[in-house]
């Protein structure tokens, strides 16, 4: 079997240099017929597709071991873990161009040079020196292109299989009920709650989730009555002075018993219609809790 | 006659200490649980093998390990029946290869005469050589998260305690009898940092354990506590791919490590530290350069086992 082995690493653009990520293997990509993964492109619309996992070129990692390249070096040769991945129902992606970034690469596989070597990403990673700071572009409509391709070209699966999608409908179901209770106390679960939201309308399993707003804490150690609901307010000043009322001349309007008046009504009395006042001021005192 | 040290014989499994350097620290810490490299999570597959299994095998070579022998059950007899035949052992494999691993220091006479605090002495850059070996295994093992067959977590969303237990359930639900702890998260210091603010908004019984306290620690990267009977470590190693951090979860058993034994110190070889079967270093003087040079050597496979025992954990780390 032959092994596909990434490409060198192109020379490294002039915007390139000085590069401080991290160095990272180069790897061979595989997809398996049930291996399926959410994936969102540029716009944020999600799709499920298949998953690719990376098989590092990396001695002594899940059987990759030394071999002689063709210059005699030792390299990292990747057969046998391929070949038992294979065993397992894995299929290699094979070396195809990639469109990303608005041109072609040879290979998924892209090797970067960085400060302290080669660091190897997706094609649809770009990685950048912008404002004094390293920072890695990503290309998701290119990522979405490539494992719809993966899917329809090479598992011959233009679709998840419905059971397979079915399985991840139901989990991110429950999940979005669980985190619907907890999103009231807990920012991180609303916080996912929203990404899931967005997932599930997108993907089309559901209408439309409602957020649920974060819940009023309580304060600890004493149950608290909840407040009266707030009377009407009345701008008494104005409406005495549009009446040409004093205070004292209003209370002696309420107190002849006309709730029913557009006085009453102003000064937000809460008397009911046909009630009536006592003669008399016998208010009930409000009565003191013991202790 | 040149000097030579050589390790002590300790019983198997364990790792064996320098008679030079066996009270210093990083002796102590490479042989600690909490180093990822000697987790009882982290299968020693040297210990699955026969005696001699080194006898003969290059340093650089591939092995295949049985991992799963299943056990069928018996079969109902009765008094006039015989049992229908033998049943077949059958068992599968995981493949698990060695590679050398190397580093070497070189110290002058004169930095070492300059040398008021001792950074260049010997024993100490032979425990940095140790140390070395340490992480370069916790290195290979962090490289198995992104082959992982099964993950949790989604592209572009962050990371909650939730999500990690959703793997390690994820597991335990597959209904294998081998999905047993101790647990094993190894999550990117991002993606930790998201974990601790959810576990700090944590309410009910859950907010009252102390193993929240802990969470909230600052703590060098490495072992941050053990959660839920999930032992969690932070690696900076962690792979970022296409945005998102792919760290992983695993169940006793899913990974397992190789470690080839160093051969045994040359009469003329000035072996200053060995610890057998992690590493080896050796003293080699160049006494034309006035200059002494440290090797360090390591031979060492990691290799995910049993994929059913393992998943990725994918996240944004913001």
């Amino acid at each position: 079997m032959s092994v596909l082995l990434p490409r060198r690493p192109a020379a490294p653009q002039a915007a390139q240099i000085g590069l401080r990520l991290p160095a990272s293997p180069a790897f061979t990509a595989m997809a398996h017929p049930s291996s399926w993964s959410l994936v969102r492109d540029n716009s944020g619309a999600w799709y499920l597709l298949p998953r690719l996992v990376q098989i590092v070129h990396m001695v002594g990692v899940n059987g990759v071991r030394v071999s002689r390249g063709e210059d005699g070096r030792p390299v990292a040769d990747p057969s046998e873990a391929i070949r038992d991945r294979q065993a397992q129902g894995w299929v290699l992606v094979p070396e195809v161009d990639v469109y990303a970034h608005g041109q072609t690469w040879g290979h998924y596989c892209l090797g970067h040079r960085v400060v302290t070597g080669v660091a190897y990403r997706w094609a649809w990673e770009a990685p950048q020196v912008a404002h004094g700071r390293s920072v890695v572009q990503v290309d998701r409509d290119a990522e979405v292109a490539f494992r719809r391709w993966v899917g329809s070209d090479l598992l011959g699966l233009p679709e998840c299989p419905d059971d397979l999608a079915d399985a991840h409908r139901l989990k991110m179901r429950d999940s979005a009920l669980r985190l619907g209770v907890e999103a009231q106390t807990r920012p991180s679960s609303a916080r996912r709650l929203e990404h899931l939201a967005a997932q599930l309308v997108s993907l089309g399993w559901a209408d439309g989730i409602d957020l649920p707003a974060p819940r009023e804490r309580r304060p600890l150690g004493r149950a608290v009555t909840p407040p009266p609901a707030a009377a009407p307010t009345v701008d008494r000043a104005a409406a005495l002075a549009a009446l040409g009322l004093t205070a004292d001349e209003l209370v002696e309007l309420v107190a002849r018993r006309s709730a029913a008046s557009p006085v009453g009504a102003l000064v937000g009395s809460t008397l009911p219609d046909g009630a009536a006042f006592p003669d008399g001021d016998d208010t009930p005192a409000p009565r003191r809790r013991r202790g | 006659m040149a000097t030579t040290y050589t390790s002590q014989a300790v019983t198997d499994n364990l790792l064996p200490y320098s008679t030079v350097l066996a009270t210093s620290g990083f002796l102590q810490a490479i042989q600690d649980e909490l180093s990822l490299l000697a987790h009882p999570a982290i299968v020693d597959v040297a210990g699955l093998m026969p005696p001699d299994f080194f006898v003969g095998a290059p340093t650089n070579a591939t092995f295949r390990i049985p991992v799963d022998m299943a056990t069928p059950l018996m079969t109902s007899t009765t008094e006039t029946t015989d049992v229908v035949g033998p049943t077949t052992i059958d068992y599968s494999t995981a493949t698990i290869s060695t590679g050398a691993y190397d580093i070497a220091f070189g110290v002058s006479d004169e930095l070492r005469r300059r040398d008021a605090v001792n950074g260049y002495q010997v024993v100490r850059i032979a425990g940095k050589i140790a140390q070395s070996a340490q992480l370069t295994v916790t290195n290979l093992i962090v490289a198995l998260a992104g082959s992982a067959s099964s993950s949790v977590g989604t592209s572009g969303s962050p990371l909650t305690w939730d999500i990690v237990l959703e793997g390690r359930d994820d597991i335990v639900a597959a209904g294998l009898s081998a999905a047993t702890g101790p647990f094993v998260a190894i999550l990117h210091p991002a993606q930790w940092a998201l974990v601790r603010q959810d576990l700090a908004a944590a309410t009910g019984a859950r907010a009252e354990r102390r193993e929240l306290d802990i969470a909230q620690m600052s703590m060098p990267v490495g072992y941050q506590g053990s959660y839920d009977g999930i032992d969690v470590y932070t690696c900076d190693r962690v792979a970022l791919s296409s945005g998102d951090y792919t760290g992983m979860v695993f169940a006793s058993g899913a990974i397992g490590r190789l470690l080839v034994p160093p051969a045994a110190a040359a009469t003329s070889e000035i072996r200053v530290l060995d610890l057998s079967p992690v590493c080896a270093v050796e003293e080699v003087r160049n006494a034309a350069d006035k200059s002494i040079q440290l090797n360090g050597q390591m031979t060492v496979g990691v290799s995910i086992l049993r994929q059913e025992l393992i998943r990725g954990v994918v996240s944004t780390g913001a």
